[in-house]
């Protein structure tokens, strides 16, 4: 699976991944998508949140390859989405999200992980 | 009774700052930019906006998640338009036809289910005007903001 991670004002704390099943964890509740029957060409109209926030954000299947948009929330600071990666690559614990460094901001740059707040 | 004025203005103010910034936090995400000040002002816009999810001849929609978000879903007023493409790799705004159709045509943008994180924008075809309406593909650019407390 590809996922995308989408820089944005409320997100999940974390997911994980299960074959075509994404886990979305906020605050101690969890919520289970199965995408396995998404299909090709398939229009994303929308899915149920996760203790109150967003945890899916598009999902298409191309060329039989599901491509999901996940979010993962952020503070003061400009931030930018993560880029197209497998989600083999996605670290709960990290910053996957990018940061512009080169703008100007007030506050203290954060973004959060499954460990709580982590400042840029 | 004489009036006597006083610092640079003629008047004194309290002034609200935090650490001596009148800005507390600023910054931007996926969803657009957003500054917080210190009086409890929030501000956040989004220049270009994508409505896409087809409802109708009728309509198309979309939400738009806040960049970051307001205290209560009454404490901020919203307000946006349509504008043309930033740039000429963006999608066409009329999926399978020519461009061309006038926003006028496309009419009003509607704003409503306000959250306090979370608004839903609306584009409506004029009835009677040029044009079949909306088809599935479809895309409006907007321009949205709003203004309200985050404390």
């Amino acid at each position: 699976m590809q996922i995308n991670v989408l820089a944005t004002g409320a997100a999940p704390d974390y997911y994980t991944f299960n074959g075509e099943t994404i886990t979305a964890h906020h605050e101690g509740v969890s919520e289970v998508y199965d995408l396995s029957d998404f299909p090709e060409g398939g229009t994303f109209t929308g899915a149920g949140q996760v203790n109150g926030v967003t945890a899916l954000r598009h999902v298409e299947r191309t060329g039989g390859e599901l491509k999901v948009k996940l979010c993962q929330q952020v503070g003061a600071g400009h931030w930018q989405e993560s880029g197209w990666m497998d989600d083999t690559s996605y670290d709960p614990d990290a910053i996957n999200v990018k940061q512009d460094g080169s703008k100007a901001y007030s506050g203290t740059a954060w973004a959060k992980t499954r460990l709580g707040r982590a400042e840029a | 009774m004489p009036i006597t004025l006083t610092g640079a203005t003629g008047v004194d103010s309290p002034g609200f700052t935090e650490n001596g910034d009148p800005i507390v936090e600023s910054g931007s995400n996926s969803d657009g930019e957003w500054t917080r000040w210190a009086d409890g002002t929030q501000s956040i816009i989004n220049h270009n906006k994508i409505v896409n999810v087809f409802v109708s001849v009728g309509s198309i929609k979309v939400q738009w998640l806040f960049p970051s978000p307001f205290i209560n879903e009454l404490s901020y007023a919203v307000v946006a338009s349509y504008r043309a493409r930033f740039n000429s790799d963006e999608p066409t705004t009329f999926a399978g036809r020519s461009a061309g159709v006038s926003t006028e045509a496309a009419g009003g943008i509607g704003l409503g289910l306000y959250s306090s994180s979370s608004i839903s924008i609306s584009c409506h075809w004029v009835a009677g005007s040029s044009g079949a309406g909306f088809a599935a593909g479809d895309k409006m650019h907007v321009s949205i903001m709003a203004t309200g407390r985050w404390k």
